[in-house]
């Protein structure tokens, strides 16, 4: 299954990033842009979430003591 | 201490009061991934503005954060790093043995109590976004008492769940966090190419002269600075001064096979900082610019640009920083009082924190409380520093707690506490930025500690 998980989340990181890109060269305008990343946002949790999150378990590196700024 | 390859790892065995065993240490690309991920955070939505509304010059943030940020790359990588490889302990146990168990204990309530602050903030950010469907009116950046009813509410809910969830464990936020950290890395990036083509510039003396025009708006007509190019520097260096100097990730590079994995921070320090920090700057510039309005507010600033994608990133941001924050300042006071749950103590420490997040002030002082957070805690490290490297050539005992098997040892609770009271009457009294007061008290904590080992330390066989 992850043959089809891990493209679809890839194709939602292209689609997360490419719109700013497009808008950037007047491509697009930011109506769309909003959209395509929605669209990306979607794609990226339904393919991501059983590609990484079932993948393995997370190893702990010891940052669960330390924050993140 | 026993550390061969052969030795049997329990799952689950986090080692904290024991070596890292050779078996259990990670490669370089483990270090790389988490530093990424965990740097591009809820925080990063408020900073960059932060700088904006500091008056501070757009060259100054370009080159300030640039070596700024280098700075904190090679403080992971050339102080904490090496002792991480060699002592192979967490920051706990490896103090616990300087300064004592009972001085541990009071570290770790100002961690504790730090640590809820922080999340306090990013409940807040959370918060911004959740209330946009709702059209909650935002505190603004005068605000410091919670400005009505409804955003208490919301952020009241907001921190609710977060706690509850945080109370549950560290696992599943981890691994939730894990899945957005790529997503929210690249929202940051489009959310600032976005603000910059919203920005319409044609150059950079075109972006320089928004730019300014920008501040003069949020100052309401006038152009000061009270942020400069050392200012943000410093700021960049030392704004995770408690992980690098302060040690505290040794608890992570234990893991390390070599020191070399401190260079894995320069995923989080330029894609989490450098990047996320400047993108979220243009955010507001954006703003202000389309609205001429000056606040701050990251659920407002990202759904401009990034519209829902935006508002998702802000909630998703700021929990997966609140939740792991919430989590260890439970940690922190389990630790301080023995037998207590460590649920019972996440809800305790969620509480606060949400208590908090009803005062947007945390979040428009973020600036000044992650300074004040570093010149707190950060000196501790110079003392783990000076006890590791000159304990021999400088004739006094390392690891003198545990020699004298004593809950506390009183000439580290002297160097870490006189440097940072005084410090601390510099910024109540004086007006100086924290930022400024991280180094000189890291420095003083050093040198006090191994002059009053020198002097009082008595001879233990």
């Amino acid at each position: 299954m992850n043959k089809l998980f891990k493209p679809l989340a890839l194709l939602g990181l292209a689609l997360t990033l490419l719109p700013s890109l497009l808008l950037l060269l007047g491509a697009i305008d930011l109506g769309l842009s909003k959209t395509l990343m929605i669209v990306g946002m979607v794609f990226w949790y339904l393919g991501a979430t059983p590609w990484i999150g079932l993948a393995s378990p997370k190893e702990d590196l010891g940052e669960k003591h330390n924050p993140s700024i | 201490m026993s550390d061969t390859s052969e030795e049997i790892i329990q799952p689950g065995d986090e080692f904290e009061r024991r070596p890292v065993p050779e078996g259990a240490r990670k490669g370089h690309g483990k270090f790389w991934g988490m530093y990424a991920g965990e740097h591009a955070a809820g925080t990063e939505f408020m900073i960059g503005p932060l700088f904006l509304l500091a008056g501070v010059a757009l060259k100054d943030i370009f080159l300030g954060l640039l070596i700024g940020n280098l700075l904190a790359v090679l403080s992971w990588r050339f102080l904490c790093a090496p002792i991480a490889v060699q002592a192979r302990m967490t920051l706990y146990y490896q103090l616990e043995k300087i300064a004592g168990s009972g001085l541990v204990k009071l570290y770790n309530l100002a961690n504790g109590i730090l640590f809820c602050f922080l999340a306090g903030a990013m409940i807040t950010v959370s918060a911004t976004a959740v209330g946009i469907p709702f059209n909650i009116p935002m505190p603004g950046v005068e605000d410091v008492l919670p400005s009505n009813a409804a955003f208490v509410v919301i952020t009241l809910l907001v921190g609710a769940v977060i706690a509850v969830v945080a109370a549950r464990g560290y696992d599943t936020v981890a691994r939730f966090a894990n899945v957005a950290a790529p997503w929210m890395v690249l929202v940051f990036l489009s959310c600032g190419l976005v603000a910059l083509h919203q920005l319409g510039a044609a150059n950079w003396e075109g972006l320089n002269a928004i730019w300014n025009e920008s501040i003069i708006t949020a100052q309401g007509g006038e152009a000061k600075s009270t942020m400069g190019f050392w200012s943000v520097l410093l700021f960049a260096w030392f704004c995770n001064a408690a992980m690098h100097i302060g040690m505290a990730d040794l608890s992570v590079f234990r893991y390390a096979k070599k020191a070399s994995a401190g260079w894995a921070t320069t995923a989080g320090m330029f894609v989490g900082h450098y990047m996320a920090w400047i993108a979220a700057a243009f955010m507001l510039a954006a703003q202000i610019k389309a609205t001429g309005d000056s606040n701050p507010v990251p659920g407002p600033m990202a759904a401009n640009v990034a519209g829902l994608a935006g508002i998702i990133c802000v909630i998703v941001a700021g929990w997966t920083t609140a939740n792991p924050t919430i989590y260890r300042a439970g940690l922190a006071f389990q630790a301080m009082i023995p037998g207590s749950k460590r649920t019972t103590m996440t809800l305790v420490a969620g509480i606060l924190a949400t208590v908090a997040g009803i005062f947007p002030a945390f979040a428009w002082k973020l600036l000044g409380f992650v300074g004040l957070y570093g010149t707190i805690l950060a000196p501790m490290g110079a003392i783990i520093f000076a006890d590791w490297h000159l304990s021999g050539r400088m004739g006094f005992q390392k690891f003198y707690a545990e020699r004298i098997n004593s809950p506390i040892n009183v000439i580290v609770l002297l160097a870490w506490l006189c440097p940072v009271a005084i410090a601390l009457y510099f910024i109540k009294f004086q007006g100086i930025a924290t930022w400024f007061c991280i180094l000189p008290c890291w420095v003083a904590c050093g040198i006090l500690h191994v002059v009053l080992s020198k002097l009082l330390q008595k001879k233990v066989a």
